[in-house]
């Protein structure tokens, strides 16, 4: 559903009203037919720490648990997902032997998808963006950091298949448009283990066919892009920013939402977010939640919201959505996204203790949260 | 010479019970030595000619011990009195305790029909004596009296320090304590952390063979066992844990576990307190060379000489393995069978010491040197190239006095490096540390002791922030009241480190009653401040140093047990209970960035259980079982510390005739969640060991011929989540020994004063090195208490 989002924003939002759907039925009030206000949204959430994929739903002003977590392997490390119709997908790493693992919400079933040759193993796959062709068939996108390529993965199928090599350096996102290919490469130093840019970041666009280059678009001064939405024609890429030396790291507050327009090959606008970008969420009501560190440390968050029409800041940077917990405290969001009426949804990342997914009004008031994994990093609405 | 026949009155001035009519069941009574002669023409003046001192049997031998000679005697409580079975090696199998019953200087245990003993008195400030027991083979029931007499001699200084310690060792009764002679006990290609794993409520951690071997102590993490190599800490600076991979057991002579808080020992002892001694007293000269699966070799050589001026051994190991063993790729599309990789490792080992003959100091020196592969987990291929390599060098100096007072002073210097040829990354770290432990008894038969240590350590290293050093230093006090039967001790230790003052009470109890029933109880309080990884590294962006740390405290380590030992067995079960406040646990932030934090508290409670059992003469039967409930809380949710079992326990078969030997051992782990969210589980797993040895005389020079099995039934299993390890495992070993001779070097260190500033090694060993050391119950042994 999110790649739908990824791919075209109307079609997102209609998709966004099939809610319930892939709630296993015998959970609690999985159905929708027990007592109280309807079933308005069914919520996922992956937890990388637990390794499980967390499934609730939004009844009126509250949250339930709709079915058991989905139990991830113990290999997994990933950091996000992408979820459509009935099929999930996510990564794991290098350090857990590179993988995407698809999975069915209605049997539970897990496949695993590898990469080939003998380096397979270190391709270390990022953020995978589900698609469907025109024959009804589900596979993701993925670009991989450790050889620097372009994959595409099917349920069932035991290798990912190569579509593009040398795609650049950081390779955090693939979205395809139509025909085309767009590799968001973050351009960090991952082979020396220091993850400073090594240059500017930048989108390469490559044909679906042949998986050949054409064009590139430089994100002239950002850092770190590490996600991106098409938007028509545009493309919205958040770059989280650098961080300072050891030993403190302490963020730059140099994140950015930069607009850049495919077909022009060209920025068209960049937003900061006077703070580190953490995560960017597409919300049911057509905005966009970016998360961002507020202070000197990665220790805090706050909210902003993007409005696609206008393509500015609806809480902007000196007017953040500050979500707070039960008892009004700032409660820090690794990712936050909305309802259809505007409400939020986010999610804390936590180790230890279980994180929370907490629903809150359009201002960030609390109005009701329940436990959700460890470590929890993504989460999908629908 | 003495002989008594059948049926005739009981034995000595001090007999009580008759022995008659029993008939075909003797017992003979062979004096050894000079001295035993003496003893035992003090014993029976109606001795016959022969030497032979007949009694009847099956036997509850009772054994009567006097100080002086004739009116003038008294009985003498407090003595070690012990039963070895004759031609055994000296490794401390056949060993039979004769306990202490009451005050009264009386002994007493059961022998077996068709078995020659060696009944060996000794008690400090007197002549050991020893005396052979040989038992007849028909049958009857008797109660059998034999006196001892001990004659005042002078003492070597080493042996009392060893009674000293011994009796320190009584202080830290609130313990529970086990204590092995590592020597030839354990068999080939075991290493050490795998040998402790099978006592009661320690547990093995590590990432498949090769890489680095921790245990933890009754349902702790490995940080809160501190490990101490003949009195020098062994903990890694950065992490807390200690690696018990890079000291092999062949350099050992003997590993003492204090299960509990023990905070005179300074930071770290939150869990208990693995104190290790380097051996010291090579008996002869021992070459040996090992052989086993996945590439195992091993060559080891020890010897030993003594002269006038003192003594000198030296030992040395050379081992390496492949470990290329084939596993089942469990996360990988169709479980395909694969070979570890990059799992291979080369160690190097040289310990030298010496002792002077005049006076009681000493001195060690060892290296230890570790190349190995750093493979990461199952279906990953990111660490194939990742190499770790560690060199340690250690030179100690110790020096006691008579009344039981002595000091160490050791200097440990460690280098680390890791590199990794597919990143183009080399990282190392140093590590130095200087420490003076002494300890003060104001007179031998004081019930004070005070103990102190000074120390200091320095770490460098490119992935911290900056060179770091730290003074520590700590004081401790305790004194023993109460009358015999009940022993209160209290105690109290305070110290300063890192510009953290802790203060830690403690107070033990212990008391004996009836017919072999003891009885223990203690409650602590230690700490353990952080580690350099703690507070300075910034190895990454997603690392943060956090110099705002405080030590983590263990608020109450409790603990109550009670033993029964009524003649061939010994069953002993304990309590425990441990809460530790603020622990320093590694924990990623609200966005993923990782630093050490105070946070959250840990409990552990459980109950252990082992039973050991002399059936028959030469058998052995040892039972172990631990439940731990061991549990993290964060904020309002409480989960299992991961990888630690509710159940596991084992059994120990030993079978020891002649020259030969031969153990089997059956270890049982319970299922274990693998992380703080306890989604994923381990499942529980058995390990079947079998070993064998045969000794063969040739001439002067014994050839050991020894063969291990480990893991007899193949078992797959893992030890941490995703790194597996190895199936059965062949190792075969043969050696050369030369007897030992005359005035072979008996170890005389003034104790490596790790156990709040005292030692509890030498307990139970016996005065000659040519004859087995004494602590009960055999393999592993607990401490005598008394």
């Amino acid at each position: 559903m999110r790649q739908a989002l990824r791919g075209a924003m109307a079609v997102t939002l209609g998709l966004g009203l099939v809610t319930g759907a892939c709630i296993d039925s015998t959970g609690p009030n999985g159905n929708g037919n027990g007592n109280g206000p309807p079933i308005t949204a069914e919520v996922l959430v992956l937890n990388s720490l637990s390794k499980t994929i967390s499934r609730l739903v939004v009844r009126g002003d509250a949250l339930e648990t709709a079915a058991s977590p989905i139990i991830l392997p113990p290999q997994f490390d990933g950091v996000a997902m992408d979820v459509l119709s009935d099929i999930w997908v996510t990564t794991i790493s290098a350090a857990g032997g590179s993988q995407i693992l698809f999975g069915s919400f209605a049997t539970g079933e897990q496949a695993v998808t590898t990469f080939p040759g003998a380096a397979g193993a270190l391709a270390d796959p990022s953020k995978p963006s589900l698609v469907i062709d025109l024959g009804g068939t589900v596979g993701t996108l993925v670009g991989t950091r450790g050889d620097n390529s372009i994959y595409i993965a099917f349920p069932g199928s035991p290798s990912a298949q190569l579509l593009a090599a040398d795609v650049g350096e950081f390779t955090e996102r693939v979205i395809s448009v139509a025909a085309v290919l767009l590799s968001i490469d973050a351009n960090l130093d991952d082979a020396g283990g220091t993850f400073q840019p090594l240059g500017d970041p930048r989108i390469g666009l490559y044909r679906f066919t042949d998986g050949s280059f054409f064009d590139e678009i430089a994100l002239t001064g950002a850092v770190n892009a590490n996600d991106a939405l098409v938007l028509g024609d545009d493309v919205l890429v958040l770059a989280g920013g650098g961080f300072g030396p050891a030993p403190d790291f302490a963020p730059n507050n140099d994140g950015q939402l930069v607009i850049a327009n495919a077909a022009a090959r060209e920025v068209i606008s960049s937003l900061a977010v006077q703070g580190n970008g953490i995560a960017m969420e597409p919300g049911l009501n057509g905005f966009i939640y970016v998360t961002r560190t507020t202070g000197s440390d990665f220790g805090s968050t706050d909210v902003l919201s993007f409005n696609l029409q206008t393509r500015t800041f609806a809480r902007g940077p000196n007017n953040p959505i500050r979500p707070r917990d039960a008892s009004g405290a700032d409660l820090n969001c690794w990712a936050a996204t909305s309802l259809l009426d505007g409400r939020l949804l986010c999610i804390t990342f936590s180790a230890g203790a279980s994180g929370r997914l907490a629903l809150l009004s359009a201002d960030g008031a609390f109005l009701d949260d329940i436990p959700v994994g460890q470590g929890a990093v993504d989460l999908i609405v629908r | 010479m003495v002989r008594r026949e059948q049926g005739a009155r009981a034995i000595g001035a001090g007999g009580r019970n008759g022995i008659a009519a029993l008939a075909g069941i003797w017992l003979t009574v062979v004096p050894v030595g000079a001295l035993a002669q003496d003893v035992t023409r003090a014993i029976d003046p109606r001795a016959g000619r022969d030497g032979a001192e007949r009694v009847s049997f099956p036997v509850e031998l009772h054994v009567r011990v006097w100080a002086g000679e004739g009116d003038a005697a008294r009985p003498f409580p407090g003595a070690r009195v012990w039963l070895t079975r004759t031609g055994h090696r000296t490794d401390g199998t056949g060993s039979i305790p004769v306990a202490e019953a009451g005050k009264s200087g009386t002994y007493s245990t059961a022998v077996e029909v068709g078995g020659v003993y060696d009944l060996h008195t000794s008690a400090m400030g007197f002549a050991p004596v020893t005396r052979r027991v040989r038992v007849g083979d028909a049958g009857g029931i008797a109660s059998n009296e034999l006196d001892v007499y001990l004659s005042p001699a002078p003492v070597p200084v080493e042996e009392i320090l060893t009674r000293v310690e011994a009796e320190r060792a009584a202080q830290l009764r609130g313990h529970t304590l086990h204590h092995i002679e590592l020597g030839e006990r354990a068999p080939p290609s075991t290493t050490l952390a795998e040998w402790l794993a099978g006592l009661p409520g320690l547990e093995l951690r590590r990432r498949g063979e090769g890489g680095p071997q921790m245990v933890t102590i009754r349902g702790s993490r490995p940080e809160a066992v501190l490990v101490l190599l003949d009195g020098m800490p062994v903990n890694d600076p950065l992490t807390g844990a200690a690696d018990l991979s890079g000291i092999p057991t062949s350099s050992l002579e003997s590993a003492t576990v204090v299960l509990g808080a023990e905070a005179g020992s300074g930071s770290g002892a939150s869990a208990g307190v693995l104190a290790l001694r380097t051996r010291s007293t090579a008996r002869g000269t021992s070459v040996g060379l090992t052989a086993g699966s996945f590439g195992h070799l091993a060559a080891d050589l020890s010897s030993g000489t003594s002269g006038r001026v003192g003594s000198l051994s030296i030992g040395a190991r050379l081992q390496r393995a492949q470990n290329d063993y084939s596993f089942e790729n469990r996360v990988w599309p169709g479980q395909p069978s694969e070979k570890r990789e990059n799992a291979d490792r080369r160690d190097a080992h040289v310990t030298i010491a010496a002792q002077l003959e005049s006076l009681p100091v000493s001195a060690l020196g060892r290296v230890d040197a570790v190349e190995r592969g750093s493979p990461g987990r199952m279906g990953t291929r990111l660490f194939d190239e990742a190499r770790w390599r560690e060199v340690t060098g250690q030179f100690s100096l110790s020096a006691g006095t008579e009344g039981g007072s002595g000091v160490t002073a050791g200097y440990t210097h460690r280098r680390q490096w890791y590199t990794d040829r597919r990143l183009d990354r080399e990282e190392s770290l140093s590590a130095r540390q200087i420490r003076v432990q002494g300890r003060w008894r104001p007179s031998v038969s004081s019930s004070w002791l005070l103990a102190g240590y000074a120390a200091n350590e320095s770490v460098g290293g490119a992935t911290l922030d900056r060179p770091n050093g730290r003074w520590m230093a700590g004081l401790s006090a305790s004194r023993a009241f109460g009358p015999p039967t009940l022993e209160v001790t209290p105690s109290l230790a305070a110290d300063m480190a890192g510009g953290d003052a802790m203060l830690s009470p403690a107070l033990s109890i212990g008391s004996r009653f009836g017919e072999g029933w003891r009885v223990w109880g203690r409650a602590a309080q230690a700490y353990r401040i952080p580690t350099f990884a703690d507070l300075y590294l910034a190895s990454s962006y997603q690392v943060r140093p956090n110099r705002d740390l405080l030590p983590e405290r263990v608020r109450l380590d409790a603990e109550l047990g009670v033993e029964w030992s009524p003649g061939r067995l010994r069953a002993r079960s304990s309590a425990f209970y441990r809460q530790t406040t603020d622990p320093i646990v590694w924990l990623p932030s609200s966005t993923a960035v990782w630093s050490a934090r105070n946070a959250g508290r840990l409990t552990a409670l459980g109950v252990e259980l082992g039973l050991e059992l002399l059936p028959a003469v030469g058998w052995e039967i040892d039972l172990a079982g631990t439940w731990t409930r061991s549990r993290v809380r964060f904020e309002t949710e409480r989960t299992a510390l991961p990888y630690q079992p509710e159940w596991s326990g084992g059994v120990a078969l030993e079978r020891v005739s002649g020259p030969r030997r031969a153990l089997v051992r059956l270890r049982y782990t319970g299922p274990r969640v693998t992380s703080l969210a306890a989604t994923h589980e381990l499942p529980a797993y058995a390990l079947v060991d079998v070993a064998g040895r045969q000794t063969i005389h040739i001439g002067r020079v014994d050839l050991e011929i020894e063969l291990g099995i480990r893991n007899l039934l193949d078992a797959r299993h893992e030890l941490v989540e995703l790194f597996p390890e190895p199936g059965r495992q062949l190792s075969f070993r043969i050696g050369f020994q030369t007897p030992p001779r005359s005035g072979l070097p008996s170890d005389r260190r003034a104790g490596n004063m790790d156990l709040d500033g005292s030692s509890v090694d030498h307990v139970g060993r016996a005065p000659d090195a040519e004859v087995p050391a004494a602590p009960p119950g055999g393999d592993p042994s607990d401490i005598p208490l008394s």
